[in-house]
């Protein structure tokens, strides 16, 4: 993140959005999606570049990911079982059956949504893609906060989302007016619906060969 | 009757006491009991409960997993992402079949029906089951009950994750028979599921009977408020307890009833069968008592019969006591004291009938039987006679030789006269030396010869120890009708005649009337006598008694007259032997003593002292006042005791030899002269004479009778004189009649004469006068 924000310094319009979002317990909300949306100018292309969301330890990792339309990510499995990737999301729908290591071809995401991803194998195998169109969005760490990096001066619309949002993300929006110099701080406090993942099954790391 | 009542009364207190006590223990344990069978089953009713619980989630979760099945079928969730209806309900329908779902629905997230196997139409209407919706949105899952148009379902909510929820599948089972038994078997309790419409109660499905189904309704209370509470039921006559559980939260429109029988209760059971051990005990306490009350009053009863029986004077029949009880211990007791009444009452009908020392009826019996027997005589016109005898000398063996011979005589005696009486005859002891016989038809003949052999019995001496006993009886016989026409006159009949033979010395005698008419003579005399001393009627006549050497008066002797007014003049034969039996001799022989006392004292101070010698009976003999009298007497009239001669008869003497031994001592030393008079008829033996400290000796007059002709007569007077004049006596000869006898005496060396042939007996001035013409008479022709 400090690279990013070093990697973007020499840029003099450039901008950092710094956002804070907690829950409405007061605890810091990790993979919350933070989406700048620029009011004035139309989205960019998408990078080409070919993310990934990686099958680790019967897990999507990362569990949430946001993404420009249009990319590509492919979902290798690091596991030693196979996987069944799909998405019935109207976002995009695709099934990756059954497979080990990296399918060959990875699956674009070419309308903006919000993908739920499972394994048809393992239950609670939950993962997000946020599919955005615009190119500024972060992810919340383990605190709570993200960077938007090298924002261009100007308004923008800043909403958040997250898997267990209890409204629906537009209420979330914010207008954001990010000067030459200045970076902005925003904060959110939103409400969560409680988990209701599938209870993991009980398998011992070692030597599972689902 | 109170026996009866003594026994009803035992059986009525006991049977009472247990019915009483039984009865409060029945009622204690009995609500002890019901406590217990109402605690028991209300425990059970909870366990029962959780179990219920228990099984309703686990049918829950079932469900639940079911429609989890369903709802992670990949192609399911691929025709509900994509909301094809047609294959989603037909995935339904399969997999409905496939676990025997009632009805299954996919609903969206928006909470409207996508499809439903129920009701088709129902597809795009909301889902009416929110909260359940909510609790699976909070829990991933949720299951319930739910009312659908009148039906109850058991209904689970899972979504269909792809992978997020993106709808909802129910399943539903429907709440009827079937659920409630399968419960009802694995909770062990009766299960009814009831849903409420409004106020209606409605039956969904049960385990129970319709009754109690029926029972469940009458009892819910009508409208909310049903939920959670314990609930008796009562079906008339079966009672249950129960719980009532609200399936569907707090609406309690579906709830589920569980009961449970008190009756089946163990404690509940034990009821009857208490019951009937208080009845059978009280059966059996009837019994027992009546048993043991009878036990008692039984020989009771039996206690009374025989003290009846004995109060009547049957002895005879004894109680059984065989038993080791009380009772029986009392039989024997009984048994005893009636023996023992038994035995006394015989020692007394023996002692009152009976002589104990001769073993024969005594006065009484015989009066009895006498009375009796005369009642018969009286009405067969038949005869009886009476026997009454007394021995003649059975007072002097008895004084001599003590009681005890007497005795022991006396039995001797009534052995000899029942040995000659016949058996059918009563002869009975009617007291001291008295017997009688009772001869029943008989006359005077017959009982002669019975009073002859009685007579006859008792003539043998009778040996006790080293005596030879001689005791004679005098037997007096009188008949009925001939003497007496009742008992009391015959037995004194008898008795008089008795005594006249007794006087007669005849053995027996018949009654004569004439000799009573003399003898009642005499007893008249007797009483006339009494008064005549006062009267001056009593008078001494003296006859002279001389020597036979000199022919002088050597004393005279004193003898006793009664001029009676009436008849004259009575000699002392006639009166004396009744004064003596009627002790009336004492004051004639004091007076007799007095007035000889007092002549001689006369005829002293006249000159003249002349010895008189006063005759006294052997009771005088024995009257231990004689020495004071003849004492006072002769102090009276200033007489020295040498002229005052006593005479005793060797009878009299021998009546008592060994006392007159002693008395005559006495008057020995008193002064007085003695002399024993009727020497020879007193069977005395010579031993005794030795003995006899007295001064003269008087020959009886039998002897002198036979003197002049018979030679024996003539030897015994010879040596009679001669053992006299051995001992150093005077011999006098009585009776004296005639001049031959006179020298006869005088040559056999007899020293003193006296009789008519000297003088009869004269007063005192025909004996002066006597005494002037002697002294001028010439003495030779008596000397």
């Amino acid at each position: 993140m400090l690279a990013a924000v070093l990697a973007l310094a020499p840029l003099a319009h450039a901008a950092d959005l710094r956002a804070t979002v907690r829950d409405d317990q007061g605890r810091a909300v990790p993979d919350a999606v933070v989406v700048a949306v620029p009011q004035d100018a139309a989205p960019q292309e998408g990078r080409s570049r070919v993310e990934q969301v990686e099958q680790i330890d019967l897990e999507f990792v990362p569990h949430v990911k946001a993404i420009q339309t249009g990319t590509a990510v492919s979902f290798p499995n690091r596991d030693d079982v196979r996987h069944h990737v799909y998405s019935f999301s109207p976002a995009k729908r695709f099934e990756l059956p059954l497979y080990v290591g990296t399918p060959a071809q990875p699956v674009v995401f070419d309308q903006p949504g919000v993908v739920a991803i499972g394994c048809n194998i393992h239950d609670w195998m939950v993962g997000y893609l946020y599919v955005s169109p615009s190119p500024h969005f972060a992810t919340t760490g383990a605190q709570g906060t993200a960077r938007i990096a090298g924002l261009r001066a100007g308004r923008y619309t800043v909403h958040v989302w997250h898997p267990r949002l209890a409204a629906a993300a537009e209420t979330t929006r914010r207008p954001a007016q990010l000067g030459a110099e200045g970076n902005a701080a925003l904060e959110w406090v939103v409400a969560l619906k409680p988990e209701t993942r599938v209870r993991r099954a009980p398998v011992s790391r070692r030597g599972a060969r689902y | 009757m109170r026996l009866r009542s003594l026994q009803s009364r035992i059986v009525l207190f006991f049977v009472a006491l247990l019915v009483v006590v039984q009865g409060i223990t029945l009622l204690l344990v009995n609500a002890a009991n019901e406590r217990n069978a109402r605690d028991n089953v209300r425990h059970e009713l909870i366990v029962g409960e959780k179990i219920f619980r228990r099984l309703l989630e686990q049918n829950h979760a079932r469900l639940t997993q079911a429609a989890l099945i369903v709802s992670l079928d990949f192609a399911f969730r691929e025709a509900a992402a994509t909301r094809d209806v047609s294959t989603i309900e037909s995935v339904l329908v399969n997999h409905g079949s496939r676990i025997r779902a009632d009805t299954m629905a996919l609903v969206s997230l928006e909470r409207q029906f996508i499809a439903d196997t129920f009701d088709r139409r129902r597809a795009g209407q909301p889902f009416p089951f929110t909260r359940l919706l909510e609790a699976a949105e909070r829990d991933g899952s949720a299951a319930g009950m739910v009312l659908v148009d009148g039906a109850a379902f058991q209904v689970a909510v899972v979504p269909v994750r792809a992978p997020t929820p993106i709808a909802w599948t129910v399943v539903g089972f429907t709440v009827d028979d079937r659920l409630a038994r399968d419960l009802a078997n694995l909770a062990a309790l009766e299960v009814t599921f009831v849903s409420r419409e409004g106020q209606v109660w409605r039956v969904l499905g049960s385990s129970a009977d319709p009754e109690l189904q029926e029972a469940v309704l009458r009892t819910l209370p009508k409208g909310n408020g049903a939920g959670d509470r314990a609930m008796p039921l009562d079906l008339g006559g079966r009672e249950y307890e129960s719980f009532v559980m609200a399936l569907d939260g707090s609406d309690s429109r579906i709830v589920a009833v569980l009961a449970r029988s008190l009756d089946e209760a163990p404690y509940r059971r034990l009821g009857p069968l208490l019951v009937l051990l208080v009845l059978g005990s009280i059966v059996a306490s009837i019994v027992g008592s009546v048993l043991i009350a009878r036990s008692v009053t039984r020989p009771l009863s039996l206690f009374s019969a025989m003290t009846k029986r004995i109060e009547e004077g049957d002895y005879a029949q004894a109680i059984e006591a065989e038993g080791t009880d009380e009772v029986s211990e009392l039989a024997r007791r009984f048994n005893l004291m009636r023996e023992a009444i038994a035995a006394r009452e015989e020692q007394i009908l023996k002692l009152a009938y009976r002589d104990p020392l001769s073993d024969l009826p005594n006065r009484v019996l015989f009066n009895d039987r006498l009375r009796v027997a005369l009642e018969g005589a009286k009405r067969g016109g038949a005869a009886l006679t009476v026997l009454v005898m007394d021995l003649d000398r059975f007072k002097y063996i008895n004084d001599t030789l003590g009681h005890h011979v007497g005795d022991m005589v006396l039995q001797q005696v009534a052995l000899r006269i029942t040995r000659v009486v016949r058996k059918s005859d009563t002869t009975a002891r009617l007291g001291g030396d008295e017997f009688a016989v009772l001869l029943v038809n008989s006359g005077v003949d017959e009982a002669r010869g019975v009073a002859q052999k009685v007579v006859a019995a008792l003539e043998a001496p009778i040996a006790i120890g080293q005596h030879s006993l001689d005791v004679r009886a005098s037997v007096g016989i009188a008949a009925f009708p001939a003497h007496a026409g009742d008992a009391d006159t015959l037995m004194r009949r008898a008795d008089a005649a008795m005594y006249s033979a007794k006087r007669g010395n005849t053995g027996f005698a018949v009654y004569d009337a004439h000799v009573q008419e003399q003898r009642e003579e005499q007893l008249s005399l007797l009483s006339e006598l009494r008064q005549a001393i006062d009267r001056g009627q009593l008078r001494l006549v003296y006859q002279p008694k001389i020597d036979l050497a000199s022919g002088i008066l050597s004393g005279v002797e004193a003898l006793v007259r009664w001029a009676h007014p009436a008849k004259g003049l009575i000699t002392p034969e006639r009166f004396i032997p009744f004064a003596e039996q009627t002790g009336f001799i004492k004051t004639i022989t004091a007076w007799v003593i007095d007035t000889a006392v007092r002549q001689g004292a006369a005829w002293r101070m006249a000159g003249r002292p002349t010895p008189i010698s006063v005759n006294i009976s052997a009771q005088d003999l024995l009257n231990p006042e004689l020495g004071e009298l003849l004492t006072a007497a002769l102090e009276r009239h200033r007489l020295p005791p040498e002229l005052l001669c006593l005479e005793i008869t060797e009878s009299g003497v021998m009546q008592d030899a060994a006392r007159a031994i002693e008395v005559l001592k006495r008057l020995e030393k008193l002064g007085v002269k003695r002399a024993i008079d009727d020497f020879g008829t007193g069977y005395s033996s010579l031993s005794y004479v030795k003995q006899l400290s007295v001064d003269e000796l008087k020959i009886d007059r039998s002897f002198l009778r036979g003197m002049l002709t018979d030679m024996r007569d003539r030897a015994i007077v010879l040596s009679t004189i001669d053992l006299a004049h051995n001992l150093g006596l005077i011999v006098v000869a009585e009776g004296v009649e005639e001049q031959e006898a006179a020298d006869l005496l005088r040559a056999l060396g007899c020293d003193q004469i006296q009789g008519t042939l000297v003088s009869r007996p004269l007063e005192v001035t025909a004996l002066e006068t006597w005494l002037f013409t002697r002294s001028a008479a010439p003495v030779s022709r008596i000397s």
